[in-house]
C-alpha cells in the first residue's frame, strides 16, 4: 500500500473516506472547469465570426497617399487672432508613387501574409434603364485574393477576371436587374466608360457592400478612373489580426503613407470584443475564486472531521510537514480529477451547443476542437489552484496538538 | 533499535506543568515531579481525576511539553526538543495505545498496524517485511483472520488489541496505555492485559500503564499513585497469580 508513499496513500483514503465530500467538491470543480471550457469555445466561436464579418471583404490594413491638406496661411493659434479659417480641400484621387517597391517592403514586413495593389474609386453602374452608384475595386486578382478571401463569397458564377470581366455583389445584380453572364455599363466622372460581364454574384456579408461592390481587374479601373499605371491603394493582409494595429505602426514608421487598419475602421467593434475580453476574463477569474474557496472550505471541515486521525498519526510518529503534505496533497488530487472531468464535461458541452448555436447563414458558430494543450493547461492551473486551496487547511492540520487532538 | 543504556530509561526531574501560563486562568497541573522507570517495567500510573495521570502520559510520551524540569529519554536530553525532534524520538522509542482505540477507520487491521513503519523513516524495511511483521502480531494478539477487515468491522475488544499490535510494530522500548480497558468488559478486559503481560515478559517491552482500575493495577510490578499533581506513592508490586 506504500507504493505510493506515505502521504499521497493517506491523502487518497482520507478522500476515499469522505466520499461525498470529495464528491460534491470535484463534482463542483468540474462544473467551474466545464463552464471556463465552455464559454472560451463560445467566445472563441462568437467573435470569430464576428471579425470574419466585419473584415470579410475587407483588407486587414490599408495603405492609402496621404491626404492632401492646405497649408494654413497663419502657422499655429498664436494670439488668438485667426485672419482666415481653414477649409478642407475636396480630395481628388490620389495614388501612391512608386508603388511596386512599396508593396515588395511591405510584404518582406514582420507578419503581414500578402499585398495586392488596387484602383478603386466610384463610379456609376447602369443597365437599360437602372443606374446604380457603385464602387469600383480594381486589382489583380490572384494576389487579391490573398488579401481578401472571396472565395468563399461566391453566390454564383467563378472567380475569374478576364479583360472586360467583373464581379458584383448580389444586390447590385438586383438593383440593375442583372444576372450572371449580362453585360453592364460602368461610368466614372473621370469621364471614363467600360462595359463588363458579370462572371460571379458575390454575397460580401453586408448590404451595403452587396449592393456597391464591383471588381474588375486593374487596368480597367485604372482607365475608368483616369489614372493609368497608378493605384490609389494597397491592400495588406497579416497572419494574426488582432495585431493588425501594431504591423499599421511598424508600416507607418517605414513609409509616408496614410495606413489604416481594420481596427481602426472598426473601432466600435473591435472595443466591444476587448470589452468581451475583459468580461469573460472576470467570469474566469471569478469561478476560478469560487472553484478554490470551495475546496478550501472543503478542507478544513476535513480537518475539523480527521482532528483524531491526524492526532494519531502525529502521536505514532508522524510529522508536522508529513501532515501538511496530506492535506496539500488533497487539494491537488480534487483540481486535477475536478480539471480533467470537467473537461469531459465541458466537451460534451461545447459539441451540444455546436449543434445549437448557429451563425447566420446557419453554419455552427464553433467546432469541437481536441486541444490537448488547453486541457493541459487547465489541468497544471487547476493543481496549482488545487494546491493554493489546501494552504490554509494543511497549515491548521500541521499545527494541530497531538495531545489535544486525541483528547478529542 | 534497543540502544542499551546502563541508568534508567525514563528520569525526569522536577518536572512540572502549567496550563494557559500567564493568563488568569493559569493552572498548574503537576507539581515537581520525580520519576524513573527503567527498561522493562510494567508499571501501573493510577490516582484520581484530575490527578494529573494523563498529562503526565502526554508529557512521557513527547505529545506535550513539560513547562519546566528536566526529561532524559533513553540517555537523551529530550526537555528542549522542537517538534519535529520530539516526533522522531517518539517514533523511535515508544508506543501508544489510547482508551477509545484510535484506529484509522479508513484503513484496514494490517494497514493501521503497518502505518507507523510507513512514514519513510524506516529505511531499509521492505514492504513486504512489514506486511509480515504486521501479520505475526496480529497473530499475537489472535487476530490473523481479522488483518483485512476495517475497524468498524471489529468489536472493540478486537480494536483495541489492534492497537497493541500497532503500538509494538516498531519494536518501542517503553509503550504508554492510556486506560486500555476503560471502556471494555471484564472478559476483553483480561485478554488485553494478559497481552500486554505477554509482550512485556518475552520482547522486554516496558510499559507504563494508566488505568483506574485497583485490579488491573494490583496485577502490575509497580504501583505510582499520584494526588493532585504529586507523586503520593510509589512501591513495588508481587502480582497475586492470575
Amino acid at each position: 500500500m506504500n507504493a505510493l508513499g506515505f502521504e499521497l496513500t493517506v491523502a487518497l483514503r482520507f478522500l476515499r473516506e469522505g466520499r461525498m465530500q470529495t464528491a460534491l467538491i470535484i463534482g463542483g470543480a468540474a462544473i467551474g472547469v466545464a463552464v471556463i471550457f465552455f464559454i472560451t469555445a463560445v467566445l472563441t466561436g462568437v467573435q470569430g465570426d464576428l471579425i470574419k464579418r466585419v473584415t470579410g471583404a475587407q483588407a486587414h490594413i490599408v495603405i492609402k497617399p496621404p491626404e492632401e491638406i492646405v497649408a494654413p496661411l497663419v502657422a499655429g493659434d498664436t494670439d488668438g487672432t485667426r485672419l482666415s479659417s481653414i477649409q478642407a480641400r475636396p480630395q481628388r484621387l490620389t495614388t501612391i508613387d512608386g508603388w511596386p517597391a512599396l508593396a515588395r517592403a511591405t510584404e518582406a514586413t514582420e507578419g503581414v501574409i500578402a499585398v495586392a495593389p488596387v484602383a478603386t474609386g466610384s463610379g456609376l453602374g447602369i443597365k437599360g434603364e437602372a443606374s446604380r452608384s457603385v464602387v469600383i475595386v480594381g486589382t489583380e486578382l490572384e494576389r487579391y485574393l490573398r488579401v481578401v478571401k472571396l472565395d468563399d463569397k461566391v453566390k454564383s458564377g467563378v472567380l475569374v477576371i478576364e479583360p472586360g470581366d467583373a464581379l458584383i455583389g448580389i444586390e447590385l445584380a438586383k438593383d440593375l436587374g442583372a444576372v450572371l453572364g449580362d453585360r453592364f455599363r460602368v461610368q466614372t466622372a473621370q469621364g471614363g466608360s467600360e462595359v463588363f460581364r458579370i462572371r460571379a454574384l458575390l454575397d460580401l456579408g453586408s448590404r451595403e457592400l452587396n449592393r456597391r461592390y464591383v471588381y474588375t481587374d486593374l487596368r480597367a479601373a485604372q482607365s475608368l478612373l483616369g489614372i493609368p499605371g497608378r493605384i490609389t491603394n494597397l491592400d495588406v493582409a497579416v497572419r494574426d489580426i488582432m495585431k493588425a494595429e501594431i504591423i499599421s505602426a511598424k508600416l507607418r514608421a517605414q513609409s509616408g503613407q496614410l495606413i489604416e487598419s481594420w481596427i481602426q475602421t472598426n473601432n466600435q467593434i473591435f472595443a466591444a470584443i476587448k470589452n468581451q475580453d475583459i468580461m469573460t476574463l472576470l467570469i474566469r477569474f471569478f469561478i476560478t475564486v469560487v472553484v478554490s474557496l470551495g475546496i478550501a472550505s472543503v478542507l478544513v471541515v476535513s480537518v475539523v472531521q480527521k482532528r483524531k486521525e491526524i492526532g494519531i498519526l502525529r502521536a505514532i510518529g508522524a510529522t508536522r510537514r508529513q501532515m501538511l503534505s496530506v492535506f496539500l496533497l488533497q487539494g491537488v488530487i480534487v483540481g486535477v480529477g475536478g480539471a480533467l472531468l470537467g473537461s469531459v464535461l465541458g466537451m460534451m458541452l461545447v459539441s451540444l451547443f455546436s449543434r445549437i448555436l448557429r451563425n447566420a447563414e446557419g453554419q455552427a458558430l464553433f467546432s469541437l476542437s481536441f486541444d490537448f494543450r488547453l486541457i493541459g493547461f487547465v489541468v497544471a492551473g487547476a493543481a496549482v489552484l488545487g494546491l493554493m486551496a489546501a494552504v490554509l487547511p494543511a497549515r491548521n492540520a500541521a499545527r494541530l496538538d497531538p495531545a489535544q487532538a486525541i483528547r478529542g | 533499535m534497543t540502544n542499551k543504556t546502563t541508568g534508567p530509561l525514563v528520569e525526569i526531574r522536577g518536572l512540572q506543568k502549567t496550563y494557559n501560563a500567564g493568563l488568569p486562568n493559569a493552572e498548574e497541573v503537576l507539581h515537581g515531579i520525580d520519576l524513573a522507570i527503567n527498561q522493562g517495567e510494567f508499571t501501573a500510573l493510577i490516582g484520581p481525576s484530575g490527578s494529573g495521570k494523563s498529562t503526565l502520559l502526554n508529557i512521557l510520551g513527547l505529545l506535550e511539553s513539560a513547562s519546566g524540569g528536566s526529561y532524559q529519554l533513553g540517555g537523551r536530553d529530550v526537555t528542549a526538543f522542537d517538534d519535529d525532534e520530539r516526533t522522531l524520538a517518539r517514533h523511535e522509542v515508544l508506543g501508544f495505545i489510547f482508551q477509545f482505540h484510535h484506529l484509522l477507520p479508513a484503513f484496514t487491521a494490517a494497514e493501521n498496524v503497518m502505518l507507523p513503519g510507513l512514514m519513510g523513516r524506516s529505511r531499509g524495511v521492505l514492504q513486504s517485511d512489514l506486511r509480515e511483521r504486521a501479520m505475526e502480531l496480529l497473530d499475537a494478539v489472535g487476530l490473523h483472520d481479522a488483518a483485512d477487515k476495517k475497524p468498524t468491522e471489529l468489536s472493540g475488544g478486537m480494536q483495541q488489541r489492534v492497537a497493541i499490535a500497532r503500538a509494538l510494530v516498531r519494536g518501542p522500548q517503553l509503550v504508554l496505555a492510556d486506560e486500555p480497558t476503560g471502556n471494555l468488559d471484564t472478559h476483553s478486559s483480561d485478554t488485553i492485559f494478559a497481552l500486554l503481560r505477554k509482550f512485556n515478559r518475552e520482547r522486554g517491552t516496558g510499559l507504563l500503564i494508566v488505568t483506574h482500575d485497583p485490579r488491573l493495577a494490583a496485577r502490575c510490578d509497580r504501583i505510582i499513585e499520584l494526588v493532585d499533581g504529586r507523586i503520593a506513592s510509589d512501591r513495588p508490586n508481587t502480582p497475586a497469580v492470575t
